[in-house]
């Protein structure tokens, strides 16, 4: 099959004229090399990871030391900039705006949400003009994202994730409070009403 | 009388150029290769739009699957080995030059302390059958936090490089399983890690 042909191989001699020596074939039998390199081919095509995964960075906010907590004042923040989201169980979302205690008469309705994209981009969309309308800076708007231990990991990924097709710049992963455990969670979730450390 | 034979054809095709071609390609990719870690434990990961691509090197993955166990990989092989004996000397283990070689061989693992015992006293061929049941990473137990620590000081010695870390969970992990490697991570400072998402289309750049 796979020969190396660089002409005049051993010919026949034609007549009775004296036998020289026997010129060695020059050609080569390849096919078992071709069949080796083949099959190392494919080998290496298979095994060799083409694309490199792909990552999220993530930066978190270091942990408040007790000793220093006096000192520095957490920041006063205009109740109507902040969107709440809870993430629940079964892929939910339970999203309010501004400061939830009753106590106090603050009652702000609660979505339920999915994660259907649209859904929540609407929110988004609508929170960014509210507060640019009245901060003039879309920007402004702080989303506090609060997974409840029912939620999936993949949920907190998605929505890290709608926080950068939206363009929110200000968000955090937070706990839930009581006021959210006894007036969403109790209601929405009662299998999760032991969720979250008591604030 | 001439006989007219039909000139037979030759079945014999020169395959030099293709030969050059395959062997090419061979090198191509016995160059270009990367190969697969073994995983410890199947994890899907869930997607974003971040297209980031993972550092080259200097890696430690901390994975999580779906019941929330937690292995922990190092790539490169020398960091592995003066890791293990890191925590052997903290621990106060006595290991042979053979344990920590199987040691080192894991790419990925995920077992507590006294399972790592357990596990080297095997056969090889019984190490390979064994499941690791994860690194114990909660309130109760924390193993993590001294894997990491030592994971980073030797892979400063060895490659005098710093870790970066990579978080590889299951889409389908329970957030409080996630939650526990960030904090953790945070009580060690540090406060810039990355998470592995599959790379999903982002609706920004599809309108127009």
């Amino acid at each position: 099959m796979a020969e190396l042909d660089t002409g005049g191989g051993g010919g026949k001699h034609k007549g009775g004229k004296k036998p020289r020596g026997k010129k060695a074939s020059t050609r080569i039998d390849m096919t078992a090399m071709v069949d080796l390199a083949f099959l190392l081919l494919t080998f290496f095509v298979l095994t060799t990871t083409i694309s490199k995964p792909n990552v999220l960075p993530v930066v978190i906010p270091p942990k408040v030391d007790p000793n220093e907590k006096e000192e520095v004042e957490p920041p006063k923040v205009a109740e109507s900039k902040i969107l709440n989201m809870i993430l629940g169980a079964n892929d939910q979302i339970y999203a309010y705006v501004g400061i939830l205690n009753p106590s106090e008469g603050k009652n702000p309705e609660v979505l339920t949400l999915s994660f259907a994209p649209d859904k929540l981009r609407e929110l988004l969309r609508e929170r960014q003009k509210a507060v640019k309308q009245q901060f003039n800076d879309e920007k402004e708007l702080i989303v506090l994202i609060k997974p409840l231990s029912s939620a999936r990991y993949g949920n907190v990924v998605d929505i890290l994730d709608e926080m950068n097709i939206s363009e929110v710049k200000k968000y955090t992963l937070a706990e839930i409070n009581s006021f959210e455990r006894s007036e969403i969670i109790k209601v929405k979730e009662p299998d999760n009403i032991i969720d979250g450390p008591e604030k | 009388m001439p006989k007219n034979k039909i000139a037979r054809k030759s079945s014999k095709i020169d395959m030099t150029a293709m030969v050059d071609l395959a062997f090419l390609l061979l090198t191509f990719f016995m160059l270009a290769t990367n190969f697969k870690a073994e995983e410890a434990a199947k994890v899907e990961t869930p997607g974003s739009v971040s297209d980031t691509v993972i550092p080259e090197r200097d890696i430690m993955m901390i994975t999580v699957n779906d019941s929330g166990q937690v292995f922990l990989g190092i790539d490169n092989r020398d960091s592995r080995v003066t890791m293990i004996k890191k925590i052997a000397s903290v621990n106060k283990w006595q290991l042979t030059e053979d344990e920590v070689k199987a040691f080192s061989l894991e790419t990925n693992f995920g077992m507590s302390f006294s399972e790592l015992k357990q596990w080297m006293n095997l056969s090889p061929a019984e190490r390979e059958k064994y499941t690791q049941k994860g690194i114990p990473c909660d309130t109760l137990i924390n193993e993590l936090p001294q894997w990491i620590m030592q994971g980073r000081y030797a892979h400063k010695e060895v490659k005098e490089a710093d870790l970066r870390l990579v978080i590889k969970a299951d889409k389908n992990t329970k957030f409080p399983a996630f939650s526990n490697v960030m904090e953790t991570l945070r009580e060690l400072r540090v406060h810039n890690f990355a998470l592995i998402t599959t790379l999903e289309n982002d609706p920004r750049k599809s309108q127009p």
